[in-house]
């Protein structure tokens, strides 16, 4: 998964990840992993419903298991949001 | 004063039929109650299957006004009662009546009734919900119904531990009837989780197979919910013998305690204690234990954990220790799954075998254990049945075959 990510999503992915985790912003960077933002399985799931509903999209279970860091995560997001009818 | 206890019926509801025979049947072949979800428009969620007891229509066994005060699960639950009963041939006196117990288990009570009550309000913009929206959905219905039927009064309450509920209740059944707080017991779980809004639930939890379930299988893509009711007669082996009853096995120990770890994330180390607290309260060695009934959900998490978990209390005797994980023939009942495992690990100590672990495929190094994989013999004077529940509340009952 090597999706270009534009700008707004990987900030607004930044953003949403920082708020569920009640991070401060300047310490998620595209380069964090979820090991050093110490987020674990749980928070993973809560952090993938905020994202849905931030981008109304359906992240599904075996490409969610997979990702690792920040920048993973911006490009699964990006993937799904390109594969999206465009809006009506 | 500490006395033996027996259990002199038993009774299942299940995806696989109507009654404890039919369950252990499934059992024994190794076939799975998992199907489609009927019931719903499923196209908005991530998964479709489920072991739901298709063939149990309250209607069957209650008339329609017996029916207005009762959830699904309730019914589950007197249903299954009735058959133990049956079997036990228990008749009680008014006087034996009062030293009676009742102990249900049931993670989400009356589940079916509060969804289909609430969305009249939320979806329908109705003004007001059936009379009966509280009596139905009270945890304690199962309970409650089965005293109004029976006309038991001693003890009566109801457990609600998520996935150890049926344990924690048969658990504490156990001790009162061997402490001397009551003579007689009905105890096991029941459950009817099958409501849109819960089935959307289990789907934002992510812990919900996509296909089937596969306990202890490598590639495991994790539960897959199941309802019905399993329920159990315990009594003294005193008035067993009295009353010249068939006595099916003998209840020996049970051990309960608390992670402390993590909300969804089991801990090997706290399962392992339960285990360990399980075998002292039956004073029973670990290598007197032949089967363990795993709590094998197929989830990642709990399987790896749960091996662990085996692999240490029972280190010595891994060699003549068979594992059996029937969550892929039932489905996680959630409150009912401790009761439904008690008759699987009843029936297998009387039949003396144990019984396939349905839908295996490839063993996962991260689950080293002796898995059974086939119905065949299995000499083995006693068991332990495991129920593990999300928020780390552990409990474990020992049976021991029974001998005159």
């Amino acid at each position: 998964m090597s999706e270009s990510v534009s700008p707004d999503v990987l900030d607004r992915v930044m953003r949403t990840l920082a708020e569920t985790q009640k991070l401060s912003a300047d310490k998620v960077t595209p380069d964090s992993t979820f090991e050093q933002l110490g987020i674990d399985s749980l928070d993973g799931i809560n952090i993938l419903f905020a994202l849905e509903n931030e981008f109304n999209i359906n992240i599904p279970d075996e490409s969610a298991r997979l990702v690792r860091d920040v920048r993973q995560l911006a490009e699964g997001v990006q993937k799904l949001l390109n594969e999206k009818p465009a809006a009506s | 004063m500490t006395r033996r206890v027996v259990i002199t019926g038993i009774g299942a509801i299940s995806a696989l039929g109507n009654n404890a025979a039919a369950f252990w049947s499934a059992c024994q072949a190794g076939e799975s109650g998992i199907g489609k979800i009927t019931g719903f428009d499923m196209s908005g969620i991530r998964f479709q299957n489920g072991a739901q007891a298709n063939q149990f229509n309250p209607a069957d066994h209650f008339d329609d006004k017996q029916l207005i005060p009762l959830d699904r699960f309730a019914t589950m639950a007197v249903v299954a009662a009735r058959e133990a009963l049956a079997q036990s041939q228990l008749e009680l006196t008014p006087e034996e009546k009062i030293r009676a117990a009742i102990v249900t288990g049931s993670c989400y009570g009356g589940k079916t009734s509060e969804d289909a009550g609430f969305s009249t309000l939320y979806k329908d913009n109705q003004p007001r919900v059936h009379p009966m929206t509280i009596p139905r959905l009270m945890a304690n219905a199962g309970a409650s119904a089965l005293t109004l039927e029976l006309g038991w009064q001693g003890p009566a309450w109801t457990v609600s531990t998520a996935c150890s509920s049926a344990n924690h209740a048969i658990g504490q059944a156990f001790w009162l009837v061997r402490n001397g707080m009551a003579d007689v017991a009905l105890t096991g779980g029941s459950e009817a989780p099958f409501t849109y809004g819960s089935l959307k639930a289990w789907e934002a939890l992510r812990v919900v197979s996509p296909d089937t379930c596969r306990p202890f299988s490598k590639g495991r893509g994790g539960m897959v919910l199941g309802e019905g009711a399993g329920m159990l007669v315990l009594e003294t082996l005193e008035n067993a013998q009295a009353r010249g009853a068939n006595i099916l096995a003998e209840i020996a120990g049970f051990g309960m305690g608390a992670d402390a770890h993590h909300i969804t994330q089991p801990s090997a180390a706290g399962a392992a204690r339960a285990i360990r607290l399980a075998l002292a309260d039956a004073q029973c060695s670990p290598d007197q234990i032949g089967v363990v009934n795993a709590h094998g959900t197929g989830t990642a998490a709990n399987d790896v954990a749960e091996s662990a978990a085996i692999r240490d209390v029972f280190a010595a005797n891994l060699a003549s220790l068979k594992v059996v994980a029937t969550k892929a023939i039932h489905g996680h009942a959630l409150g009912a799954s401790g009761a439904l495992e008690a008759v699987a690990t009843i029936r297998g100590l009387q039949e003396q075998c144990v019984i396939p672990t349905a839908n295996f495929q490839t063993p996962d190094p991260e689950c080293d254990i002796p898995l059974s994989l086939a119905h065949t013999p299995w000499p083995h004077d006693a068991a332990v049945s495991n129920s593990f529940a999300f928020g780390g509340l552990n409990a474990v009952l020992v049976f021991r075959r029974f001998e005159d």
